[in-house]
Order: C-alpha cells, then structure tokens, then sequence
C-alpha cells in the first residue's frame, strides 16, 4: 500500500511536470480564459436585462438609456416578490451585484464548453504519449500495476485542471470586478466548485482513460472527436442539472432564464437531481477506468 | 537464480515465438544469442513479467512468474533495460531516475538521492544530470537506461541490445561494466554482438525459431566447431559448399575463412574457431 501510494505521488509529481513542460495545459488555460473574458466585456447590461426578461419593470423598477444600453436609474428597487423572495427588500447594490452576475454566469457557461471541448482532445493522448515516448516497456518492469498507472495519470491531469481553474477563476473574478464592478462572489464560487471543476474533472478522466487503448496520438485524438458529442451531451446535461445550484443560492437567479430549469421545484429535489447527477458522473468515470484497465491488461496479456 | 519450464508463447493463432524452452540461469552473466525473429525479445520480455507466457512458468528467485502477486515481488528484483529504449524528453535525468526509483518501491527520498548518485557515476554522467533527456546523445540515452536499471540494487539485470548504437570504446566500457555487475547477481544480456558475449559471458544460451539451439559454456560452442573450421586461400574465387564467414584481401589472392568440410582441392588449412564460428557453426551447419 505504502508502495502504491508513493507510486502514485510520483506519477503525479513527475507526470505533471512533463504535461506542463508540453505547454498543453497552458493553452486550455488560455482558451478558456480568451472565451470567458470576450463574453464578460462584450455582455451588455442591456444584454442581461433582456436576458433574464425584468426590462419591463414587472418585478424591478429599473431604466435604461437607450443609446448606451446602460443602467441609468435603479428607484429603490423595491421588491416584494414574496413568493420568490420573501418580505426581502432589494437594495440598490443587490441588484447591482445581481446584474453583474448575470454575464459572469454566462461567460462561465461558455467557457466551460470550449473548456470541455479542449480537454477531451488535448487529453486524449496523455497514455499514447507513453507508446510514442517507448516508456510503457520501462515502466512496467517496475512493481507498477496497470491499476495505479491509470489512477496516476488520471489525478494527474486532475492536479493540473485544479491548478488551471484555481488561476483561471482568480484572473476571471478580477477581470469582472475591474470591468464590471462588484458580482455575487459565492456563487461565483459555487459555480466553479460545484459545476466546471467536476464536470471538467469527468471529462478529463473520461479523455485520458477511453481512447488509452489507442497505439499512437493520432488515433487517440481522432477517438476524442469522435467523443466530442458525447461530451456536448454531458455538457448540457451538467448545464440543465447542475445549474440549478444557482436557485439554491439566492433564488432572485430564478429568473435567469438562461439557466432556469425547474423553477417550481423544491429545494429537496434540485439537491436530489444534483446527487443524482454526480453518482452517474462518478459511475461513468468508474466504468471509463474499467474499460481501460481491461485493455492495459489485455496488451499485457499479448 | 531463474528457472525456466516448459515455456512457450504464442501470439497469433499456431505461429509459436518460443517454444517449450527449458532453461536455468544462475548468477553471472549470461548471453543470450539468435537471428531477429528467434525469440530473444519475447523470452527476455517474459523474464521481466511484460507478457505473461502461454504454457509454462518461470521462477524469478522463487517468485513465479505466471502469479500476479509474485510477478510484481519478482519485477521488484529485476532491472530491465529494453531494446527500445524510451525516455521522457522533457525530464532532465535526475528527475527522470528520481521517478523511476520511486516506481520501484525507493520510498525513502535520502536512499533515492543517495542511489541515484550512485548509479549516474557508474555510468559516467554526473554533468550531464541537469540536462533534459531531449538534448541527450543515442550512447548518453543507453548510458541513462542502464542507471535506471540498476536502481534499487536488483538481483536481475536484463539488458536487450544494450551495446547498439555505441561507439567502440563507449561499448568496450558498458560490456566491463555488466561483467562487474554480473559478480554477486544474474545479468542477461541479448545481444547481436557475438563478441559482446564471447567477452563477458561465462554461460550462452541460442535460440532460433523460439527453440532452443545450445545451452552451455561459450569454450563447449567452440569445442563443437573444432575441425570446422578453415582458411582456403584463392585467386578470387569464392569457395562452393562451405559457410564463408570473413574474406581478406592480400597480394597472395584473397583468404577466405569458412565453416564446414571444404572440398581438399581447396587446400584448406585447419584454424582454431572463436565464438563466432561456433554460433555459425550451431546455426547453419547443423
């Protein structure tokens, strides 16, 4: 066990320095945050108005100017949609923070596909790597099992997406504060905690582990295309089940229709759903890595 | 010590790589000889617990080979340095031996430094540590294989082409360097190079075909091929019915030395046969 352990600490240590040493996980970073930040300066509040359909004053007594789509006046903002809201009055500066949400949410939306879609190819070839480098024969003529090597590099490129979201979401967060000014950090927060870092994290695992049967890069990656659409279809499985975290937080975000899914429903059952999806992310991941121990075994067995 | 029964491994459907070899290898160094395609790679791959065989076993200082458990103890006692060998390019050779000692069970970091201290000044390579394995020489890369084989102090040393692709000196120093290793553990060496193991090698074995030709003493291989061996010196003609083995220009006409029973018209004179002839002898004659 203690061997296993130090294996797989080694595997990650050293693994990581070889992926970040390619540039790779550098270029994910950038592509992520390119995305992200276009769609945070471009996004007008106007935008984000329309987008969650309050212009009309219905619920927010709010005016815009019409030149220069901006926020002109915010009359007390006096809310008492109770049975979203409560007795709650909304301040000024709520509803400033609320607006400026609105375009971090959908920049993070955005970014996490282009995020996903990048992982699933750029990952795809990290077991291949070691065929084209004629490592597999030196490595396992070490004590290493097939089991520990995928494990190893699986958290590999987990520590790595850690370290990419950990920097990607400090950068973000200062971009939108600089350009847009104060935002709702704890959702902002969750979002990443509880959406993109788990949802890349099953991809990633899903790219490294699926096309490792593949005997050079080439392959490895034309798999990960052929992957691709099911990892738009997780995508928007993550997007309509895990956004609903939102609701949970504050439920003013229930009229982001963006992400508005089942906005009757309780508390107890979003936090259901949510269970729910993250059990069959971790089945699939599972059902990934027996896959690809099957055939690591199998190459062993030849 | 390996102990190998009744071992055969078959990859496609009726095409045998090896075929019931039956072997037993003690300390020192032994060479492992054979045409490409006779089956060294695999049996050499089957000793360090790559592949598993079809039939068969192999006991690898009492560990035996064909159980999971077992094998993983065994690889723990064998350093393997692979044909083909591959490195990570952007690692520099200390980090690269450091991760390899660790996938060897080197838990400790102080006794991994202090190993990998060790085995970079065997192989000569203390100022080139810091460097990337990318900016590494073919000769450095053998150098870097063979340091990791030698971590953790293993009991076994498999080595597969390990002197291709050096140069002369660089080659005479690596085959010296197994022979010392070979002194208190079993260093396998399979090899083209006849010369590799008519040097260092107290005990051959040949293959061809995935059978196993001759098993003994590099002095019983050429024992075998006393009387069968022979210079014929011609006008240019190259002899008929015999294995020419070498041809040497002179101003007398051209020496041919030749393995067989040359026609005595020939006027063949009877030579003392090295090593290389015994294999020939082993491997065409009969």
């Amino acid at each position: 066990m203690t061997t296993m352990i130090a294996q797989l600490s080694g595997i990650v240590r050293y693994e990581s320095k070889i992926q970040q040493r390619t540039f790779r996980w550098m270029l994910v970073g950038v592509s992520f945050m390119v995305i992200s930040l276009l769609i945070v300066i471009i996004y007008s509040p106007q935008q984000a108005a329309l987008r969650i359909n309050i212009v009309d004053t219905t619920f927010f007594d709010v005016e815009f100017d019409e030149n220069s789509g901006t926020l002109i006046t915010i009359e007390r903002a006096q809310l008492k949609v109770f049975e979203v809201l409560g007795d709650r009055v909304i301040t000024e500066s709520d509803l400033q923070r609320f607006w400026n949400t609105i375009p971090v949410l959908d920049a993070l939306r955005i970014g996490l596909l282009m995020l996903l879609a990048l992982l699933t190819v750029m990952m795809s070839d990290v077991i291949p790597l070691d065929r084209k480098d004629k490592m597999r024969e030196t490595l396992f003529s070490t004590p290493l099992n097939a089991l520990t090597y995928l494990i190893g590099k699986v958290l590999t490129v987990w520590v790595n997406l850690w370290r990419i979201c950990a920097i990607g979401a400090v950068i973000l967060a200062l971009v939108v504060w600089i350009f847009r000014g104060p935002f709702d950090w704890t959702l902002y927060l969750v979002i990443w905690g509880m959406v993109i870092v788990p949802s890349a994290m099953l991809v990633c695992a899903l790219s490294v582990l699926l096309p490792s049967f593949a005997h050079n890069r080439r392959v490895a990656i034309g798999f990960s295309v052929i992957l691709l659409p099911l990892v738009i279809l997780l995508y928007a499985v993550i997007i309509f089940g895990l956004m609903d975290v939102i609701v949970l937080i504050d439920p003013a975000y229930r009229f982001t229709n963006g992400f508005l899914t089942f906005p009757e429903l309780p508390e107890a059952v979003i936090l259901g759903n949510i269970a729910r999806l993250y059990g069959q992310g971790l089945l699939i991941g599972l059902l990934a890595l027996l896959i690809a121990w099957f055939f690591q075994i199998r190459e062993q067995r030849r | 010590m390996i102990e190998i029964q009744h071992l055969s491994k078959k990859y496609r459907r009726d095409v045998f790589a090896l075929c019931e070899i039956d072997l037993t290898i003690g300390t020192g160094m032994f060479g492992l000889l054979g045409p490409n395609g006779a089956g060294k790679t695999t049996l050499i791959r089957l000793i360090a617990g790559l592949i598993t065989p079809t039939h068969g076993q192999i006991t690898v200082w009492g560990h035996r080979m064909h159980l999971a458990r077992e094998r993983q103890a065994a690889k723990g006692l064998i350093g393997y340095l692979p044909q083909d060998l591959g490195v990570y390019p952007n690692l520099t050779a200390f980090e690269f031996l450091d991760y390899m000692a660790i996938l060897k069970g080197v838990v400790d970091r102080k006794t991994r430094a202090q190993q990998i201290q060790q085995v970079i000044e065997a192989v000569r390579l203390q100022e080139a540590a810091d460097q990337r394995l990318k900016t590494y020489s073919g000769g450095m890369k053998r150098r870097i294989g063979i340091a990791q084989a030698l971590l953790n102090d293993p009991k076994v040393i498999i080595v597969d082409e390990p002197t291709a692709g050096l140069d002369p000196e660089e080659r005479v120093r690596f085959r010296n360097m197994l022979a010392d290793l070979s002194q208190d553990r079993t260093v396998i060496l399979s090899t083209h190079i006849i010369e590799d193991v008519s040097q260092s090698c107290q005990e051959l074995a040949i293959l061809e075909r995935g059978k196993l030709k001759f098993h003994g003493s590099p002095r019983t291989l050429i024992r075998e091929a006393r009387g069968k061996v022979w210079t014929i010196l011609t006008d240019g003609q190259r002899p008929q019915g015999v294995t020419v083995v070498s041809t040497l220009q002179s101003e007398r006409g051209t020496s041919y030395r030749v393995i067989g029973d040359p026609p005595a018209y020939y006027d063949p004179q009877s030579v003392e046969p090295l090593l290389e002839d015994g294999y020939i002898w082993k491997m065409q004659i009969q």
